[in-house]
Order: structure tokens, then C-alpha cells, then sequence
């Protein structure tokens, strides 16, 4: 007869609220089964509302990946609306949506340290995390809610000035990951730790619908970047693959993301090209449509309908943490107990995104 | 974007069973109130989106695909709670709090100023 030992909503380890109910015997866990909601803030029926007002909420889904919200929801009104933003839009959009990708990344490194005990490394991680969010703050005046986009381009425009503090932050950035790594991939201890705990075979990402970089880790390649939205169609790179599908791969993929993201900026400002950052569009739209985006976590998907008016009647948001909420079961059975706080978090989860 | 409109259920579960089989990945289910009925749209990723669409009408019993996507579960089950209609199999509820419970409040007919907020004190701590 297992034993139930709830874990959550408020749990040390957690960030934002999940309930887990774990069956153990002894220390293994045999079966989970998760409760969600507790940050549910009715955001599909309120955008239900004029589509610039919406901009709004969608930015407000999530803390973290803010502009990724918005650019999707943008993006699928300008296709309803037929509007083909200016060249240099795009290029921007994807810098800020990189730039969000470097801290999202960095902010999780720190936390996952904190959940196996490094906190030196945690420290490290928040601490370069910083030179991003100065880029962020220079470029757009804000921190986390940057409020850049519009339907049918940007608010406003990046300065020559921001660029060059840009560059040069992401310089000194580069090099606190390449030391970061070093002293992560050459720790016995985080070794040990991660190796081979959540296995996840490319199978298992096929059958529970895994999305982002914890599909990519276990080779199962996911990246809607593919689809050539923004200035992604522009440049050339690859999604970066991994076939070892535990917890160190995890940590693995996301740091090499990090250096892909600071190489994409670097192209992103070579091409920048000059002129208009857009029209503000203020007609209504008809019909639907839908439009995906890689967030830092994975694959964000909006349906969008609209009825001619500036009113929309129906928008739907499916973001990477539901959709990465089912292989829960799978993962976490087996697992020893002491695992299950690190392993809770390895997945990246976003329960503001995932509750909305 | 490529469109399949299904009639019927045995429809709908042999056309979602043929994709599943040439290898696409459930994105998520879309409910839209029509008014009279529901439409409810199966996004399909397979090389770009498939989008699989069915109408039901309010009082209907909706078939599960989650024999076929196991992960169908979770969108099955907030469709079911936020629409207030019956999934074959699925239990309602997974974000809503239980007193929004059996109010639909995606249905057209919810209107967000006629909801009356229970303070938590008043939930927890009656007078």
C-alpha cells in the first residue's frame, strides 16, 4: 500500500504554486497525479476585448517571456488584418525576443542550482542575468514588461546608443557563460546529481507532446523558429540537438542555447537595417487564424478570431507548460523522493503561463 | 494552413486516428461558442498546422480523443469546464475554482459583470 505525501502549492522549492500528489513506497515514487489553477486569471475571457487593449493581457500572461506573448498575438492580428511589417520590425522583434530567451534561460539555470544545493552557481546565474536585463532596460526603458509591440510594427525605436551598450554587455556576457559552464560540467557533485535522472526517450516526448528544449534534449527536434516568423527566415542556424534525454542534457541544451542566442543577436545587428518601425493599424478584423512562436520554453500557439469589428470574439492560448504538464506522470515515476524537487523544476515550468 | 471539416463523431475519431498514425503531434483543442452550438477545432502539427473541425450543439455528449493522444486529457478537460459541456470519459474541472463550477465562462451567454466574488474570508472564516 503506497504512501500519498502531497507536495505543493507551497513548497520551498517552488516559485509559483502546483499541487503534486505523489504514492510512494519507501523512497520511490510510483505514482502522480498534479492539480493546477491556482493562478488562473481568466485572461482568454478578457481578451475578449478591443485587439490593442489585448496587448495588454497578453503581455501580462506571463513575468517571464512577455514578449513572446505579445509578438504572437501581434503577429496573428497582422495576418488577419493582411499588414507586412517593415524589414527593420522584425529584425528588432527577434533581438528583444532573444534577449528575453539569454535571461529566461539564466534566471532558470539559478533556480535549478538553487533546487540541488549550488548556491554559488545560483548567485552567478542571477548575477549575469543582470547585464541582460540592463540591455533590456537601455533598449526599451523597461525591465520585464517591455510594452515594444503594436499591430502593424513597434511603439518605438531602438537608439544607436542602446545597440552598443548591447554589444558590448553581451560580450562581457559571453564570457561569465563560458565560465559558468566550465565550473558546472567539471563539478563531480552536479554530475552525479544529474546524470541519468528523468530519463526521457525521443518516444516518450512523441507520446506525452512534449514541446521546447526538453523535447530537443531527448532528440526529438521542436522548434517553431523553423517556421520562419520575424527576421528567423532571414538568418540561418539550426535547432540544437541532444540525444541524452536526462537532467544533465537539459542543463546542457539550454546553456548552448544561450551562446546560439548571443551569436542570432550579434547577426541580428549586422543586418539591422534602416527605416520606418511601422504603422499603428486601427481597423477592424474578420475572420481567424492562428500563429505559433518559440518561447524560451517552447511552443506558444494562439488561435485568434475576430468578427469585423476592433472587438475580438475568441482568443485561445495554448503556452509550452501545459503542453509539457503531461510527461509528469512519466517522468516522475520511479524516481527517488530527493529527486523529485530538482526534477519538478528541470522541466521549466511556468505555472503563471500555464494557468493564465 | 490546411482545413478538414469532419460531419459526424465516427468522423472526427477515424480522421484524428489517421494523422496520429502518419506521425502529427496534438497542438491543442479550440472551443468557439457559435451561439447555438460549439465548434471545436483539433490543431494538428504535422510539417505546419492541420486544423480538424467539428460542430456540436450545447446538449451533446463530445467524443474523447484521448484514447488516440493520451495528452488530450488536459484540453479535453478545460474544454469541458469552460464551454460547461459533457466529453465522453473526462471529468470537468482543472483551472476553474469550484464555484465557477457548471457556469461555462467562455460561453456567450456568461457575462463577467453578473458574477458575484466571494471574498476568501467569507469563503473560509462565515460569520
Amino acid at each position: 500500500m503506497p504512501t500519498i505525501v502531497p507536495f505543493g502549492p507551497q513548497h520551498p522549492i517552488l516559485v509559483e504554486p502546483i499541487r503534486y500528489l505523489l504514492a510512494l513506497e519507501e523512497e520511490t515514487v510510483v505514482g502522480v497525479e498534479y492539480e493546477i489553477g491556482y493562478l488562473h486569471k481568466g485572461l482568454e475571457k478578457a481578451m475578449e476585448n478591443d485587439y490593442i487593449k489585448d496587448i495588454y493581457f497578453a503581455e501580462r500572461v506571463c513575468g517571464i517571456c512577455s514578449m513572446v506573448h505579445s509578438t504572437t498575438f501581434v503577429n496573428a492580428v497582422e495576418k488577419l488584418a493582411g499588414i507586412e511589417v517593415p524589414e527593420r520590425v522584425k529584425f528588432i522583434r527577434t533581438i528583444l525576443l532573444e534577449l528575453e530567451r539569454l535571461h529566461s534561460h539564466m534566471l532558470w539555470l539559478g533556480i535549478v542550482a538553487d533546487s540541488i544545493g549550488f548556491q554559488n552557481l545560483f548567485m552567478l546565474c542571477w548575477r549575469d542575468r543582470e547585464l541582460i536585463m540592463d540591455i533590456l532596460e537601455s533598449l526599451t526603458g523597461n525591465r520585464i514588461h517591455f510594452s515594444m509591440n503594436t499591430v502593424g510594427g513597434l511603439r518605438k525605436d531602438i537608439s544607436e546608443k542602446g545597440i552598443r551598450f548591447m554589444l558590448g554587455n553581451l560580450d562581457r556576457f559571453a564570457l561569465s557563460v563560458r565560465k559558468i559552464e566550465n565550473s558546472l560540467y567539471n563539478d563531480l557533485t552536479v554530475l552525479k546529481r544529474l546524470r541519468g535522472v528523468a530519463y526521457l526517450t525521443r518516444e516518450d516526448c512523441k507520446r506525452y507532446g512534449v514541446v521546447g528544449p526538453n523535447a530537443r534534449a531527448s532528440g526529438y527536434s521542436n522548434d517553431s523558429r523553423m517556421d520562419g516568423y520575424e527576421a528567423y527566415e532571414m538568418i540561418d542556424f539550426s535547432p540544437i540537438l541532444k540525444a541524452g534525454g536526462d537532467n544533465l542534457d537539459r542543463v546542457v541544451i539550454r546553456m548552448d542555447e544561450v551562446l546560439q542566442s548571443i551569436g542570432l543577436i550579434r547577426e541580428c545587428v549586422r543586418l539591422l537595417p534602416d527605416g520606418e518601425i511601422g504603422e499603428k493599424y486601427k481597423r477592424g478584423v474578420e475572420g481567424e487564424t492562428f500563429f505559433r512562436c518559440e518561447a524560451p520554453r517552447g511552443e506558444l500557439f494562439y488561435y485568434v478570431r475576430g468578427n469585423g469589428s476592433k472587438k475580438l470574439e475568441r482568443v485561445k492560448i495554448r503556452t509550452p507548460t501545459l503542453a509539457n504538464l503531461a510527461m509528469m506522470e512519466k517522468v516522475m515515476i520511479g524516481l527517488e523522493f530527493a529527486n523529485v524537487p530538482a526534477t519538478a523544476l528541470f522541466f521549466d515550468p511556468c505555472m503563471s503561463c500555464q494557468d493564465r | 494552413m490546411k482545413d478538414i471539416r469532419v460531419e459526424n463523431t465516427d468522423d472526427l475519431l477515424s480522421e484524428v486516428g489517421r494523422l496520429r498514425g502518419e506521425g502529427a503531434r496534438l497542438i491543442t483543442i479550440t472551443g468557439v461558442d457559435l451561439g447555438e452550438s460549439i465548434e471545436v477545432i483539433y490543431h494538428f502539427d504535422l510539417e505546419g498546422v492541420i486544423n480538424v473541425r467539428a460542430v456540436f450543439d450545447h446538449g451533446d455528449r463530445l467524443p474523447s480523443v484521448s484514447e488516440v493522444f493520451f495528452y488530450a486529457r488536459l484540453y479535453e478537460r478545460e474544454l469541458a469546464e469552460m464551454f460547461d459541456v459533457e466529453i465522453e470519459g473526462i471529468h470537468r474541472g482543472l483551472l476553474l475554482s469550484e464555484d465557477m463550477r457548471g457556469k461555462g465562462p467562455l460561453r456567450k451567454r456568461f457575462k463577467v459583470e453578473n458574477v458575484t466574488l466571494v471574498s476568501k474570508e467569507d469563503k473560509y472564516c462565515p460569520r
